[in-house]
């Protein structure tokens, strides 16, 4: 009996890795034949053309330049120096002690391989399997600002004063002077402060600019074109949204970790059903604001069809809540931010959103329109900083300062010297 | 007679002058939500029941304490007491309302409750005192010369004459709760509150004044009842 239960678990597995077998040698088959450039056993020296290729160096100690083009570099085997060049790339080292050059721009893809890889790297460029990686950068060196003052403002919470403290350190590497505003108030009130003239920006959230300033009701659904319209509607308000970082501060519900389990809630649309079997577990905790929103409460009883017992509904203040479902006393679910440091610190677990109902959060910078005109180049400054923004960025940079006790202002140094934004040499 | 009117006409006036303005307004969905008929009634029973049961609770608790305190025997605590109600009051609103759910997990009706009593105690517990303390000796010692038990001196001529010093201070107490009820908001008690901070995270200015609005005329309304409620209770000839 315990045998043939053995050979039933090990069949899968089996058959997975035979899977994965085929699929490889297919795959590998496949990248060979499309090679446009190919080398030989030997080493060789290949170069790309301004257009996409896809150089393969096989064998040999082989050297390889992609020039401009969205180039893919094969080493194969041997110590290969593999340089990308412009245009976003795909660089693979493959086996052998690879070095590989992929600055020059672009969001490239460099995998390592096996064996001691070394990489040049920009910021954003996904590098994996490279043992030691150097970051070129997006430098601000280029930006000059000398003679301007900017007042900069932010809301008061963890994650609005790194934004705020990353600003004005940019700022200031570019030696413009800046007056700081940083944690001048809430929403309302750096709004406020933005349209009378007495900041000239803050980061603000796409989400929050299109229902709270700019009072619609309902979001868009899309990252690029709820940051258009909120662009083109706040322009009418001298108010300029540089372009957009990638993180998604918006609403996700959570539960502490070790409770997660027994509720089998492992979506949101699991709740339906704890609800109807278990109305006594589905308390939950959210803040007065998103009770009445129609992307709040309201809205996600509507999108998944299900609906919270009255009496299970506790409004408490946010910075509340997150203690709230730790302890799992008030309330066992509660509304947090998707960003915020103290879902790591205390252990929560995020319930994915499986019918994609929250709007999109996407952080920009506010800049009053006058300001903006004056100093174009902020746009192009800021846009660079705003793409290194992604969600494991700031959710370790909150958790940095809600958990490992960092200053906000040594965090946004060290995000902005780790990027590669504050090198003065490449 | 315009004394006694000219509070609730004025209050009238701004209670009518909301509705309209809230009538005027395009509503949209946000503000639907909370401007209603029942979330109103709810917001403003959940308050009014707060600021009074709170009261009552203060009155309940400091009148008979600040008595005490007065009397020979106990006055040596009078300091002690009157240092642990000043800690009460020194302590920012917010803070006595946040720390039974950041302390003992409890929200609701109940720690909002506790934080006003804390909070407005040292008022009325005080303004017994004094009320007391500035009897005339003369009369306390007719009156026991008169035959009057010591018990009697007090419930016959001390309390009586301390009546508009204690009812100054529970009028101030009741204004106080009325306004500090709105933190119950932060802490799932409801209140008026619900309708201020809402607005105000929302930016839905309808919403904030009519939060803002209610309350005040809510403490000036009850201010005004305590005004009369102060001319019935007071002894005749004072």
């Amino acid at each position: 009996m315990p045998s043939i239960t053995k050979r039933f678990t090990l069949l899968p597995l089996l058959a997975a890795v035979l899977v994965t077998v085929a699929v490889t040698a297919v795959g590998s088959a496949g990248t060979t034949k499309t090679c446009t450039i190919k080398g030989t056993a030997k080493a060789d020296v290949l170069k790309g053309t301004a257009r996409a290729d896809v150089i393969c160096g096989l064998g040999g100690n082989d050297r390889l330049t992609g020039l401009a083009g969205n180039d893919t570099l094969n080493g194969g085997s041997g110590n290969d120096i593999l340089t990308g060049g412009p245009g976003s790339d795909a660089v693979n080292g493959e086996t052998g002690n690879d070095a590989i050059f992929a600055g020059a721009g672009g969001i490239d893809r460099i995998s390592g391989g096996a064996g001691k890889d070394r990489a040049v790297a920009d910021p954003l460029d996904v590098v994996a399997g490279v043992e030691t990686i150097k970051l070129t950068g997006p430098s601000l060196t280029a930006y000059n600002f000398s003679g301007a003052e900017f007042r900069v403002g932010s809301k008061q919470f963890t994650e609005q004063l790194i934004l705020g403290q990353i600003a004005k350190q940019a700022l200031e590497f570019t030696r413009a002077k800046v007056n700081s505003q940083i944690g001048l108030g809430g929403t309302s009130v750096n709004r406020a402060a933005l349209v009378s003239d007495k900041i000239d920006m803050y980061w603000e959230y796409t989400g929050t600019g299109w229902i709270v300033h700019l009072n619609n009701t309902q979001p868009i659904n899309n990252a690029a074109q709820q940051w258009e319209a909120v662009r083109k509607a706040d322009a009418a308000n001298n108010i300029t949204w540089l372009y957009p970082g990638p993180f998604d501060n918006t609403y996700a519900f959570a539960v502490r970790s070790e409770a997660a389990a027994g509720f089998g809630v492992k979506k949101l649309s699991d709740l339906a059903t704890l609800i109807r079997t278990r109305p006594r577990d589905a308390t939950v905790c959210v803040n007065t604001e998103f009770s009445t929103r129609d992307d709040g409460l309201p809205g996600v009883e509507k999108h998944y069809g299900f609906k919270f017992p009255n009496d299970n509904v506790v409004k408490l203040e946010t910075g509340l809540i997150y203690k709230a479902i730790d302890d799992g006393k008030i309330c066992n679910f509660g509304i947090t931010f998707a960003t915020d440091g103290r879902i790591e610190g205390l252990g929560l677990t995020v319930i994915p959103d499986d019918k994609q109902f929250f709007p999109i959060y996407n952080p920009a910078l506010n800049v009053r329109t006058a300001v903006y005109q004056k100093y174009p180049r902020l746009s192009g400054m800021f846009k660079s900083i705003a793409l290194a923004l992604t969600n494991a960025r700031m959710q370790k940079m909150n958790a940095d300062v809600d958990i490992r006790g960092k200053f906000p202002e040594e965090v946004a140094k060290e995000f902005l010297a780790a990027n590669g934004f504050t090198v003065t040499k490449p | 007679m315009l004394n006694y009117l000219a509070t609730p006409l004025f209050l009238t006036g701004v209670c009518v002058w909301l509705y309209l303005y809230v009538h005027g307004k395009e509503l949209d969905s946000i503000e639907r939500r909370t401007l209603n008929q029942e979330f109103l009634t709810e917001k403003l029973r959940e308050h009014v029941t707060l600021a009074v049961v709170a009261t009552v609770a203060v009155i309940v608790i400091a009148v008979p304490l600040g008595t005490l305190l007065t009397r020979p025997a106990l006055r040596r605590l009078a300091p002690l007491v009157i240092g642990i109600a000043n800690i009460g009051q020194a302590i920012p609103s917010v803070g006595l309302v946040f720390f039974f759910p950041v302390v003992m997990a409890q929200v609701g009706f109940r720690p909002v409750l506790y934080a006003l009593v804390i909070h407005t105690s040292l008022g009325v517990l005080r303004n017994t005192m004094v009320g007391l303390g500035q009897v005339d000796r003369n009369l306390i010692e007719a009156g026991r010369g008169m035959g009057m038990t010591k018990l009697r001196v007090l419930l016959r001529i001390e309390l009586p004459l301390a009546v508009p010093i204690i009812l100054a201070g529970v009028r101030t107490a009741l204004i106080l709760n009325v306004a500090t009820a709105t933190l119950g908001t932060f802490i799932n008690a409801g209140t008026l509150g619900d309708f201020i901070v809402n607005g105000h995270d929302l930016n839905r200015d309808p919403v904030l004044i009519t939060g803002g609005v209610l309350t005040a005329v809510l403490a000036l309304g009850i201010d005004w009842f305590a005004g009369i409620a102060e001319r019935v209770l007071r002894p005749r000839g004072l």
